[in-house]
């Protein structure tokens, strides 16, 4: 169960029950995992399988719970299905070689996807914007989200402009837990992630190290709280309603009682 | 209107005042421009060439300061709130508001969000609400109709009443 | 800045006329929330010196709705409606982004029938769009004829929306697996008709404002975007390419029927407001030849909607992209086996382009700003989400 669970962290995809209730030590148990990152995808289990639910798991009625779809064994960690697109192979390759660590695998179309320590992350966006055969200049999105106890992810999705390929998605797990989340920031190599970036520290809490202008964005300065973590509560004060009171009675006819 | 010695005179009529000032601030009524969200589209819409606010003597203003009625279009958030409220406490009397669409109405479908404050009549007081999401421009003028006649009797026969 | 700063006090001091020196100092200006050419309301700061901008930037969040929060609460084809709302001028292409990434997680196969609805319903919507953009640009600059113009070819096509999902501008008429309900009787004809007569508008609005001298001032020049910039900062769409970069989403990642059919992608060359102006006018005509492809080759009859569970419980992530009428939306959609989406990230192009304010803006005039802003196209509702 632990290695289930420690691999899907790796590949960043939801485990099916992480969004009940009651799972508390289970994700626990993926967060203290989580922190040995290097042997996570010893058990062989596919890393390069897409994690998509079969149609006929989606059909399935609404109390079965749809299964992860089994690893194949046979598939080792950097091989590449044949059938993959080319720039998948080359991105994998130029990844591989740069960053020996790093496990990126083919994700779906054309996307390839890797888990990035948040200590690497500098080097490697640096590496693949820079790189003849990837550059990645193009950071279409910066997603952040909480997958509650198992802490909090930043989800990069680069492209290279104009050919529109290769495409990668790197996903970073915010370190420090979930009071003092911290990423470092990429503004100096992708400047378009100044807002971005912003945004995720106001809604989801998400510190960006190196940010030039870590300051709420969406919301106004002085709220409390980051709205969209799944543990937030609207603490607001209710207001009243605001009544006008319009024209003086019949006795004094035609005077203005001006409401304040 | 009235004849004077049951006589009609040439060129004059004979009217209560207050009902000649309500007629001629119902007749050009100047709407704040003020576009919030996906209702400000068909405030412009109703504005321009197809529905022609013109007609009715409205004509959008860009300073509060020069407008007697403010049309809020669209959801109304913390942070907007106090903008609301400063542009209508900018507003000279006699000052209406018109709130244009669920969201201003009480949040509509963003009800009880967040950041959203339930209704645009938390901050300011509301002369007219116009259902719809977006309401359409027939809908908006509709709600203006029934501004004017309100305006018609405001003064006339109406106590103190909170609205 | 420190320039102009000598200039003038070189100048004073020439004159000669004894008087004291005149102290310059930069002036913070706040433009908005609520002001007449910001599209909603977007708050500029602006740091001027005399009349020139030092610094500008944007100040958001007057329109934040809780999309995303919402997209959490609620099952995933409620979720719909709300997509609309984002950008409430291209409210079909929102709809196209989510409905598209629930597709691919649950791997639905749309019908042929409902895959052409929507390409030309979306292409319809990018007219619209643009007309409005033309419109409301042209207020901006003072052409209130180009404002009452547009808006009534625009109506032409509300009243084509309206006919076929019953609603002006916040249709909620995708469906996850198709669309809500067929064509009615005569679409074909009619829309026909109106691309015939947008046509011979297109050329009216050229002859009305293209050649113009003062728009011309206005908008040549001003508010330059280098290519590098543009792919730095993230643009895309039209402001992407009026910087002279070829990328468009419906060729480099074709979705729908774009690869079935040929259209050019309208480029710029300087980058400037003018170029932003001509790519936009220019895609209109490549939206009309699309929508007529469209319907030329409409499959007669047939489903609209694919067979899709009643429940539907993906799990698992994806990211889908289109290219709207203002760029490039993304929706990041992340499901854990629930029928309620666990996180719905939305990239909006418009938050992109407003950080490019201060790129655009520094040096040139505080009147030029409202021309920048403007040939950003920026819809609030997207901004804010």
């Amino acid at each position: 169960m632990r290695d289930e669970t420690s691999d899907y962290l790796t590949q960043s995809v939801l485990a099916p029950d992480l969004g009940k209730k009651g799972t508390g030590d289970m994700a626990y148990n993926e967060k203290e995992s989580h922190g040995q990152s290097e042997n996570m995808n010893d058990s062989g289990n596919g890393v390069h399988e897409t994690p998509q639910p079969t149609p006929t798991a989606a059909d399935q009625p609404a109390e079965t719970q749809p299964e992860r779809p089994k690893a194949e064994p046979s598939q080792r960690e950097h091989a590449v299905s044949p059938d993959a697109p080319d720039e998948v192979k080359t991105t994998i390759a130029a990844l591989v070689e740069a960053f020996p660590s790093l496990k990126p695998f083919h994700k779906e179309d054309d996307w390839t996807e890797v888990v990035v320590p948040a200590a690497l992350l500098k080097d490697v966006a640096r590496f693949v914007r820079d790189d003849e055969r990837l550059k990645l200049n193009f950071l279409s999105s910066l997603s952040g989200v909480d997958y509650r106890d198992a802490g909090l992810q930043v989800v990069y999705h680069l492209i290279s402009i104009p050919a529109g390929r290769p495409k990668l998605i790197m996903k970073v797990n915010a370190e420090g837990g979930r009071d003092n989340a911290h990423v470092p920031s990429v503004v100096d190599i992708w400047p378009t992630a100044n807002w971005h970036e912003r945004e995720a520290w106001d809604l989801l809490g998400i510190r960006f190290d190196g940010h030039p202008n870590l300051k709420r964005i969406l919301l106004r300065e002085d709220w409390i709280g980051h709205p969209l973590r799944k543990d937030y509560v609207d603490s607001r004060p209710p207001r009243e309603r605001q009544y006008k009171e319009t024209w003086a009675p019949p006795s004094d006819r035609g005077v203005r009682h001006d409401e304040s | 209107m009235g004849l004077i010695d049951n006589q009609h005179l040439p060129g004059i009529i004979t009217l209560p005042l207050r009902r000649l000032v309500n007629w001629s601030r119902k007749s050009s009524l100047w709407y704040l421009l003020f576009g919030i969200a996906c209702c400000a589209i068909e405030m412009m819409a109703t504005g321009a060439s197809r529905y022609d606010f013109d007609r009715f003597g409205m004509i959008f203003r860009a300073s509060p300061r020069q407008s007697d009625l403010m049309i809020v279009p669209g959801t109304v958030n913390e942070k907007i709130a106090d903008r609301v409220r400063l542009l209508y406490d900018q507003m000279a009397e006699p000052r209406w508001v018109i709130a244009m669409g669920g969201c201003a109405i009480n949040g509509g479908p963003y009800h009880g969000e967040y950041n959203i404050v339930d209704g645009i009549d938390k901050v300011i007081p509301v002369d007219v609400y116009v259902p719809g999401c977006p309401p359409r421009p027939e809908s908006l003028m509709h709600g203006v109709l029934m501004l004017q006649e309100k305006i018609a009797r405001e003064g006339i026969e109406r106590p103190l009443v909170r609205v | 800045m420190a320039d102009s700063e000598m200039n003038i006090s070189t100048q004073l001091e020439e004159t000669g006329s004894g008087e004291p020196r005149i102290r310059t100092e930069e002036l913070l200006i706040n433009m908005g929330p609520q002001h007449p050419s910001t599209h909603g309301v977007l708050r500029v700061m602006a740091r001027l010196d005399g009349e020139k901008v030092v610094d500008a930037w944007g100040d958001i969040g007057y329109l934040h709705r809780c999309f995303e929060k919402i997209a959490e609460k609620r099952p995933l084809p409620a979720v719909i409606p709300y997509t609309d709302r984002t950008d409430y001028l291209a409210a079909l292409s929102m709809e196209l982004t989510y409905v598209l990434a629930v597709e691919k997680l649950l791997n639905i196969e749309v019908p042929e029938r409902a895959v052409y609805i929507r390409f030309i319903t979306n292409e319809l919507q990018r007219i619209a769009s643009h007309l409005l953009w033309f419109g409301a640009f042209c207020l901006d600059l003072g052409a209130v004829t180009g404002f009452l113009y547009a808006f009534r070819d625009r109506e032409k096509i509300l009243d084509v929306y309206e006919s076929l999902c019953g609603a002006r501008m916040l249709y909620n008429y995708f469906r996850i697996g198709g669309v809500r309900n067929d064509l009615y009787q005569g679409f074909r004809d009619t829309v026909l008709r109106l691309m015939d007569d947008l046509e011979k508008r297109l050329v009216e609005f050229d002859n009305l404002i293209t050649s113009n001298k003062i728009f011309e001032t206005r908008t040549v020049g001003v508010g330059v975007l280098t290519a590098e910039e543009a792919i730095a900062w993230g643009a895309s769409g039209p402001v992407l390419r009026a910087s002279g970069i070829p990328y468009d989403i419906r060729k480099a990642d074709p979705y729908l029927l774009y690869d079935r059919y040929d259209f050019n992608v309208p480029v710029g060359t300087n980058g400037d407001v003018y170029d932003r102006y001509r790519v936009r006018m220019a895609e209109i005509a490549e939206s009309i030849k699309l929508v007529r492809h469209g319907l030329e080759d409409l499959p007669r009859g047939g489903d609209i909607m694919a067979d899709v569970p009643r429940r539907l419980s993906p799990s698992g992530d994806t990211y889908s992209r289109i290219e709207s009428p203002r760029g490039e939306v993304g929706c990041y959609l992340v499901c854990d086996g629930t029928d309620v989406a666990y996180r719905v990230k939305w990239r909006s192009p418009c938050f992109v382009h407003l950080q490019l304010l201060g790129t655009l803006s520094r040096g040139s005039l505080i009147a030029d700003m409202v021309a920048n802003i403007g040939s950003l196209d920026i819809v609030m509702g997207e901004v804010d989400r």
